[in-house]
C-alpha cells in the first residue's frame, strides 16, 4: 500500500515538473516569436526588425521609367541620402495609385528639402510585377503621377530571381488579392543607400517617414 | 486500430495517414495558401491524425509509453502540451513563419500530431473537471482569436488577405460553439447512461 502511495506521489511529482517544462519551453518560445511579448504579428516584427537595423535589402539590376539601367543597393547615385521606397505594380487600380498620389505630395515635400541643401533625400517606387510593368508601363505610371526623375525613380527589377530573393530578405510577402491583382505588406520604407531598411511607415503615415528621413540625412556627417 | 469493424478500421487509417497529402506541394499549397482550410481543416486533421495513431496496435503497445504514463497523471501533461501547441498556432506571426519557413512548417505539423496522440493516450486518465477545464480554455481562446480576427481592419497574417481573415474568425468562433455543444451532449449522455444503469 505504502509502495503504491509513493509510487502515486513521485508519478504527480514528475507529471508536474514535466508540465512546468512544458509550460517554460512555450512561455521561452513565445518570447522569441513575439519580441518578448510586444509584437504579435510577422508586420509588427518586421518593423521592430528594421528599427533595430536588422532588415536589408541585397543588390538589384533594375530599368527605369527612362529606360536607364541602375543598381539599388548599395547605390552610389545618393550615398550621402537617404532612399523612401515603395512597392508597386502599375496595373494595380487601388493601393498603388493612391500611394502614388501619396508619393506625388511625399515629391513635392522631398523636392523642397532637396533644394535647401546638399543631402538628398530619394523616392523609389520598385515594381513587384516586371513581367508585365515594362518601360512603357513604368513612363505611364510616372506620368500619372507626375514623377519628376531627379527625385522620384520609378523602376522594375530586371531579373525576377533576384527580386524573390530581395523581396524574402525583406520579408515581404507578396498574395494574389482574388481579382487578378497583388497585396503585399510593407508600405514606406526608409533605406540607407548601401539597403539597410531604417524605418517602415505605413502609406498614410507619409509626413511621418519624411520627417524621419529629414532627421537621419541631418544627423549624417 | 484496437477492436474496431472494418469500416471504421479503413476511416481511422484513412486519418492518420491523412497528414501525408501535405507532403505532395500542390495539395499543401492549395490548403496552406487559403486561411480557413490552413486552420479550420489542416489543423484538426493533424490532430485527428496525431489521436487516431493512438489507437493503431504496434503503438499502442509501444514501450515508449511506460516512460511517458508515470510523467502523465491525470492526463495534465497531454492537456498541458496540447493547450500550448493550440495557442502558440493561433498567434499570427507563428501562422505566417510556418508558411515562410521549411523547419517551422514541419514543427507545426509535428506539434499538431503529437498533441493529438498524446490526448487520446489519455483521454481515460482525464477527469471530468479536467477535462471541463481544458474544453473550456480551448472554446475560450478559439472564440476570443475568432473575434479578433473577425473585428480586426488589418491583415494580422501577411500571407492572406482581410476577407479570408474575417470568414476564418467566424470558423473558429463556429468551431468553439460546436466543441461547447458536442460537449455537452457528450455530458448528458453519460450521466443519463449512468442514471438508468442498475445500482
Amino acid at each position: 500500500m505504502k509502495i503504491k502511495q509513493r509510487a502515486s506521489t513521485l508519478s504527480f511529482a514528475g507529471t508536474l515538473i514535466a508540465c512546468l517544462s512544458v509550460i517554460s519551453g512555450f512561455a521561452l518560445l513565445m518570447h522569441a516569436l513575439t519580441d518578448s511579448f510586444e509584437h504579435w504579428t510577422f508586420e509588427e516584427v518586421r518593423r521592430e526588425q528594421a528599427r533595430q537595423g536588422r532588415l536589408g535589402a541585397a543588390a538589384l539590376d533594375v530599368r527605369t521609367s527612362q529606360n536607364a539601367g541602375r543598381v539599388l543597393w548599395p547605390t552610389s547615385a545618393n550615398d550621402h541620402g537617404v532612399m523612401l521606397v515603395d512597392f508597386i505594380y502599375t496595373t494595380c487600380p487601388t493601393v498603388c495609385q493612391a500611394l502614388g498620389s501619396e508619393f506625388s505630395q511625399l515629391q513635392r515635400a522631398a523636392s523642397e528639402y532637396n533644394a535647401r541643401g546638399q543631402k538628398a533625400i530619394e523616392l523609389v517606387s520598385v515594381s513587384l510585377d516586371p513581367v508585365h510593368d515594362a518601360t512603357t508601363q513604368l513612363a505611364a505610371y510616372a506620368r500619372l503621377h507626375r514623377a519628376d526623375d531627379t527625385v522620384w525613380t520609378i523602376a522594375a527589377p530586371v531579373s525576377l530571381v533576384d527580386m524573390s530573393r530581395n523581396l524574402r530578405r525583406l520579408d515581404i510577402v507578396v498574395i494574389p488579392d482574388g481579382n487578378g491583382g497583388f497585396v503585399h505588406n510593407g508600405s514606406i520604407h526608409v533605406m540607407a543607400p548601401e539597403g539597410k531598411v531604417l524605418a517602415i511607415y505605413d502609406d498614410a503615415d507619409w509626413r511621418e517617414a519624411l520627417a524621419f528621413a529629414t532627421r537621419v540625412v541631418r544627423s549624417k556627417p | 486500430m484496437t477492436q474496431r469493424g472494418p469500416t471504421r478500421e479503413i476511416v481511422g487509417w484513412a486519418i492518420a495517414l491523412a497528414p501525408l497529402v501535405f507532403v505532395v506541394e500542390p495539395m499543401r499549397h492549395m490548403i496552406e495558401s487559403r486561411m480557413s482550410a490552413h486552420m479550420l481543416l489542416q489543423f484538426p486533421l493533424l490532430i485527428a491524425s496525431g489521436w487516431t495513431t493512438a489507437e493503431v496496435q504496434t503503438i499502442e503497445r509501444s514501450l515508449w509509453w511506460k516512460r511517458f504514463d508515470p510523467i502523465n497523471a491525470h492526463g495534465l501533461l497531454a492537456i498541458t502540451l496540447g493547450s500550448c501547441v493550440l495557442a502558440l498556432w493561433m498567434i499570427p506571426t507563428a501562422l505566417d513563419l510556418s508558411l515562410l519557413s521549411d523547419p517551422v512548417r514541419w514543427s507545426k505539423y509535428a506539434s499538431f500530431w503529437v498533441a493529438g496522440l498524446l490526448l487520446n493516450r489519455s483521454r481515460r486518465q482525464v477527469s471530468e473537471e479536467l477535462g471541463m477545464f481544458f474544453v473550456g480554455s480551448l472554446v475560450w481562446m478559439l472564440a476570443t482569436v475568432g473575434l479578433i480576427y473577425q473585428s480586426m481592419p488589418q491583415r494580422l497574417c501577411v500571407s492572406y488577405r482581410l476577407d479570408e481573415q474575417y470568414w476564418t474568425g467566424i470558423g473558429l468562433v463556429g468551431i468553439a460553439c460546436a466543441v461547447v455543444a458536442a460537449w455537452l451532449c457528450r455530458t448528458a449522455v453519460g450521466h443519463l447512461g449512468r442514471a438508468r444503469s442498475p445500482p
